[in-house]
């Protein structure tokens, strides 16, 4: 191009493109560019191009610590169904799950192929270490446990036809020195321990206890002295429920 | 940490994160939140707000983080722009326009002490810098106005004392030329 262009006045279209990224444009204007990087490919290249351009500028925006609870909130945002339904079938990620579960010592739950790997990040903190299963159809349940005042606590997957189940901490649990259990509760039943949650500790269980965890079957958490209740019952105060649900 | 490394380590945990690895998101939150709760808050110069853009951006990682090309040269470039483009919608959503200028957006507490991520090579941000650099300094001042803190044509124009229609001049003009001196 060797011509001078046309320099643009406030009257001309100037390059909405760039008056987008830039992000001087405001209401209806705004919302016509928004409309056109929908149905325009040729605009949405224009606006990439863009963006490319002005991004280094960011580079001098100073960091800021993010409020503390931050992360948890994302992390509990991951659960909401629509998310947790995205599983993508890759070995990689599966292949987590068969670790824990030969490093559970579950053989003999395994070998009846049935088997439950817990995980459970370094002190029930963030970060949570998620291994989700590749999902055969319809065989996923999910469960949010929360507080009675709805903070969310742990978020559980269970693939039952991976015999898998992982439990993610999502609240700070300040353990103190007692164990937190883990609780299946079906419906009509008393609870029956599916097992303690241990620092980054997977664990097996039997095929009876994943036998109760259908739709509507309630998972709990409750804190109990340390090595876990005694009494094959909840001792402890429960600190967070949940009802599994099919994803 | 070398550009290059971060690069290629945080491409590498939006891989897992696209294979649903939260582990992974919560590497990607870790390497990238200062920056981009940063990016928010002088936008929309108000926490909560920017801590709810903040998780809107993870959480749209989660969900569609294969949206990330990894032939792009920098993910943290592309993660610090969508919460860019986040931050400025939600300002445009909420009414009434900020007429305060850029005083009380700069009024941002706590700075993170660690290094400081990168976005960009050197070369790269040194040359945007020449180019806006270049812009006569009422144009480069309305410029940064706009990108960095989310000003309008008719905040700028309310700022600098000038007609709507001049504003539009001076930012039409910086966009061409700046265009030029990128593209070149």
């Amino acid at each position: 191009m060797t011509h001078e262009p046309p320099v643009p006045d406030g009257r001309d279209e100037g390059d909405v493109a760039g008056e987008y990224v830039l992000g001087v444009l405001d209401g209806e204007a705004r919302a016509r560019a928004a409309e056109r990087m929908r149905g325009d490919p040729l605009f949405r290249a224009e606006v990439r191009a863009w963006e490319l351009r002005l991004a280094p500028m960011l580079d001098a925006v100073a960091e800021v610590a993010p409020p503390a609870g931050s992360w948890r909130r994302v992390a509990a945002s991951l659960a909401a169904p629509s998310s947790v339904v995205e599983f993508r079938s890759r070995p990689s990620v599966w292949n987590r799950v068969e670790v824990w579960r030969a490093t559970a010592g579950g053989l003999a739950a395994a070998a009846a192929g049935l088997a439950v790997a817990i995980a459970i990040g370094p002190a029930l903190r963030a970060p949570p270490r998620v291994s989700v299963a590749p999902p055969p159809q319809g065989r996923v349940l999910t469960a949010k446990l929360s507080t009675p005042g709805g903070q969310v606590l742990f978020v559980a997957i269970v693939d039952r036809a991976r015999h898998g189940v992982t439990v993610v901490p999502v609240g700070t649990v300040d353990a103190r020195g007692r164990s937190p259990e883990l609780w299946i509760i079906a419906a009509g039943s008393p609870p029956r321990p599916v097992g303690l949650l241990k620092d980054g500790q997977p664990l097996s269980v039997s095929s009876a206890v994943l036998s109760s965890a259908s739709p509507q079957a309630l998972l709990a958490v409750s804190m109990e002295p340390a090595g876990g209740s005694t009494t094959g019952a909840p001792m402890g105060p429960v600190i967070a429920t949940g009802s599994l649900t099919a994803s | 940490m070398d550009l290059d490394t971060q690069r290629d380590e945080l491409r590498a945990a939006l891989h897992d994160v696209g294979l649903g690895d939260a582990a992974a998101l919560k590497q990607v939150y870790d390497r990238t939140s200062a920056k981009l709760f940063g990016v928010c808050l002088r936008i929309l110069g108000e926490r909560s707000e920017a801590e709810d853009v903040l998780q809107e951006v993870y959480l749209s990682v989660w969900r569609n983080s294969a949206a990330f090309d990894p032939g792009r040269a920098s993910p943290i470039t592309w993660l610090a722009t969508i919460a860019r483009n986040r931050a400025i919608d939600r300002l445009r959503a909420r009414r009434p326009v900020r007429s305060d200028g850029i005083d009380s957006a700069l009024d941002v507490p706590d700075p993170a002490p660690s290094a400081q991520i990168r976005l960009e090579t050197t070369e790269t941000v040194q040359r945007l810098e020449g180019c806006v650099g270049e812009l006569e300094s009422r144009y480069r001042e309305a410029i940064r106005a706009a990108f960095l803190d989310g000003h309008t044509y008719e905040t700028l124009s309310a700022r600098a004392g000038v007609p709507l229609g001049t504003m539009k001049s001076w930012i039409r003009r910086s966009l061409m030329k700046l265009k030029a001196c990128m593209d070149q």
